[in-house]
């Protein structure tokens, strides 16, 4: 087995690291030291950090004033944002979360037992709201699914309603894929990962909007002004920078590529499928949606079996999201969804990276139809 | 040619998915979740397989053989017809016998099925078990090593499922599969055997006790005489020895009988226990070419074997044993071999 000869359908688990990315990093910035470091060793190292913050700053639309936190990841980013808003809070106190979120937000918020736990469906959450709430969580844009909600739409009735109100989203997802204007989002704080945009696993950022209340999480040295404490991963940050410099420049491409891709995948296989009378679902498919995500259902057919036939095959698929034990559940945002048990593990991930060549995607649409 | 080979980390199966790979099949190992662990008192000791640890390891074996490697979720069917099966078992008073359940149920039935799915046409496993065409067709054989063969555990497999099984480390001795582990570097080449029943660590009582206990009662003389108090019947199988708390008798004691209706366990001595004809049910058999046979059996794993004929009948057959009697407990296997070849087999009845 060796990972170079695979049809990556699994961007949205990770996109891979684009070889510029590990080119630029390798060639250009290994020999850093600690960028705490007041020498020129440390120098250099963080003056790559700062250019790196930029880039990102650049790619979401922030303003100059506001922070841009390196963490380990987004997982880390929205567990320092949730027990930011939460710090405090009493029996009293609820918490505004969607029940589509990924675990990294939903386990978190659930995790804050003294708090009122309100978990409902995207298009209601707004009815939760009250004075009492501490905090107001929903995702841009959904892994497993590839729906993109309406973050701005419920973020500025929570603003003008309820400021002082903390709003959260996880827009891990969304980055590279949508456009990003933090300003107009109106959250105080957004989860971003690197690996979901071509750079090094272990690095994202939490950006905290100027004059947002933070409290935060780690502690221990002075690292990112205070807002994060422990040395920099250095090299991770700067992968994210070049990712994130990519992202910004091939946006527009990327999502013609995308689109173009979705629609002559879908088109293919539906054709296909009828012609070999093959039951399916492409669900989601007239909602707003991810360009590059593509959620289909095989009634009759174990997601799981056709992933690993699939994989067999050489191309990589998600049957709901990457699970770390390998042990197969059904999906909590598919339940969500209205799907039942069995149905939820009939469906399968498709998710395309901007890189997949036409070939690639002509052979793994021929394995896929192979398979079924 | 696609093969799925059944990995629960320790280093029989590791060794099987090896040999295929050298063989150039391409093996595809998987480890079967059967048991919640971390919900159901945890199951940490070394001694049993099939652990988030065992995985970890099957994991690792599998990335230094160079093959790909998947986690089954098969709770529900071993729930069903493994751990409730044992507990029942426990609470009739018979014996259990989980591995022969688990192989026709979950390993040769529910794997072989999810296998095809994805093109897999052949299940191998690292049983001490051998299977080799003689005269036109395929025969189960036990394993080259006497120690270690486990034919017994696979006596239900039917001769569909023969043709689609193989035991990559049947014709090897167990010395023999740790050297070429070793020689391999796979991670499994010293791990410690395991002995006990996979999803119990501790006593097979306390874990009986845990899902729901027996009420307490008496134990019995065979002549119907009270001779003391126990705290359920979970705590005995027939043909036991130990945990008899009743002394001062010139013979040691061993549990005879169990009454689940009258929660007694009757004592007894070896003599009582003993048999020279009894009936099996649930019969199988890979050749059923006569009614009446001469051959083997074999009533425990540990049993050596003893000369026997067996008169098929319906729903079941009957055995005579010609020159030794044996003892015997209700629920337990008796397989037939003649020589070295399984011929089928089944459970015992209640005497």
């Amino acid at each position: 087995m060796n990972g170079g000869s695979f049809i990556n359908f699994d961007a949205n688990a990770t996109y891979g690291v684009l070889p510029e990315v590990a080119e630029e990093v390798l060639s250009n910035h290994s020999r850093y030291l600690n960028p705490s470091s007041i020498h020129r060793g440390g120098q250099v190292a963080r003056a790559a950090i700062e250019d790196a913050r930029e880039e990102i700053r650049t790619l979401i639309g922030a303003d100059r004033r506001d922070r841009i936190v390196f963490t380990s990841g987004a997982t880390e980013s929205s567990n320092s944002a949730i027990s930011s808003a939460l710090s405090g809070a009493t029996r009293e106190n609820n918490l505004v979360c969607s029940n589509v979120e990924h675990p990294a937000v939903l386990e978190t918020c659930k995790s804050f037992d003294k708090v009122e736990c309100r978990i409902c469906e995207p298009e209601k959450l707004r009815e939760k709201v009250d004075e009492n709430t501490r905090l107001v969580t929903l995702m841009l844009a959904n892994n497993e699914t590839g729906k993109v909600y309406k973050v701005s739409e419920l973020f500025t009735y929570v603003k003008s309603n309820f400021p002082w109100i903390p709003t959260h989203s996880d827009c891990v997802q969304a980055l590279g894929k949508v456009e990003i204007n933090f300003k107009e989002l109106f959250a105080d704080t957004i989860s971003i990962s690197g690996h979901k945009i071509g750079a090094f696993s272990g690095v994202g950022a939490l950006i905290i909007k100027d004059g947002a209340q933070f409290k935060p999480l780690i502690h221990g040295g002075p690292q990112e002004v205070r807002f994060r404490a422990g040395t920099e991963n250095t090299l991770g940050i700067i992968s994210f920078g070049i990712a994130a410099r990519i992202a910004r420049q091939k946006f527009e491409s990327r999502i013609v590529r995308y689109k173009a891709m979705k629609l002559w995948f879908s088109d293919k296989l539906e054709s296909e499928l009828t012609r070999k009378q093959i039951p399916y679902q492409i669900n989601f498919k007239d909602e707003d949606s991810l360009p590059n995500t593509l959620h289909v259902r095989f009634p009759g057919r174990k997601a799981d079996d056709l992933l690993i036939a699939l994989d067999l095959e050489g191309v990589l698929v998600s049957a709901g999201s990457a699970c770390a034990s390998g042990k197969p559940e059904s999906s909590h945002v598919l339940l969500a969804h209205g799907f039942s048990e069995d149905e939820a593990k009939e469906c399968l991930r498709i998710s395309f990276n901007a890189e997949t060549r036409f070939e690639e995607l002509a052979s793994g649409l021929e394995a896929l139809v192979r398979c079924l | 040619m696609r093969v799925v080979v059944a990995m629960s980390g320790g280093v029989d199966s590791s060794v099987a998915a090896l040999l295929l790979k050298e063989k150039g099949v391409e093996a595809v190992g998987v480890s079967m979740q059967v048991w919640d662990y971390r919900n159901n008192g945890g199951c940490l000791s070394r001694a049993t397989c099939c652990a988030p640890d065992d995985f970890t390891d099957a994991r690792k074996t599998a990335s230094k053989i160079g093959i790909p490697y998947y986690v089954f979720d098969f709770e529900k069917t071993f729930k069903s017809e493994v751990i409730d099966k044992f507990v029942d078992s426990y609470n009739k008073g018979i014996t259990p016998n989980p591995c022969i359940d688990c192989n026709s149920k979950v390993k040769f039935k529910e794997l072989r099925e999810r296998a095809r799915s994805f093109g897999a046409n052949s299940v191998a496993t690292g049983h001490y078990a051998q299977i080799k065409e003689v005269d036109g067709r395929l025969r189960l054989y036990r394993g080259a090593d006497r120690e270690k063969d486990q034919s017994y555990f696979l006596y239900s497999i039917t001769y569909e499922e023969l043709k689609e099984t193989s035991f990559p480390v049947g014709h090897l001795t167990k010395p023999e599969v740790r050297k070429l582990a070793e020689g391999a570097g796979l991670p499994t080449a010293d791990k410690p055997e395991s002995q006990d029943i996979c999803f119990v660590s501790g006593k097979n009582s306390d874990f009986i006790a845990r899902i729901g206990k027996p009420p307490a009662g008496y134990l019995v003389s065979t002549t119907g005489e009270r001779l003391g108090a126990h705290d359920g019947i979970h705590e005995f199988t027939v043909g036991q020895r130990k945990g008899i708390k009743i002394g001062g008798l010139y013979e040691p004691l061993y549990v005879v009988e169990i009454r689940p209706e009258s929660n007694e366990v009757v004592v007894g001595t070896k003599k009582d226990l003993e048999r020279e004809k009894f009936f099996i049910k649930d019969f199988a058999f890979l050749y059923p070419d006569e009614d009446r046979f001469e051959g083997t059996i074999q009533v425990r794993s540990r049993h050596r074997g003893s000369p026997a004929k067996v008169e098929i009948v319906d729903g079941g057959a009957w055995v005579t044993l010609t020159e030794e009697s044996c003892v015997i407990a209700p629920g337990q296997a008796a397989v037939f071999y003649n020589g070295d070849e399984l011929l089928g087999g089944g459970r015992i009845g209640r005497a």
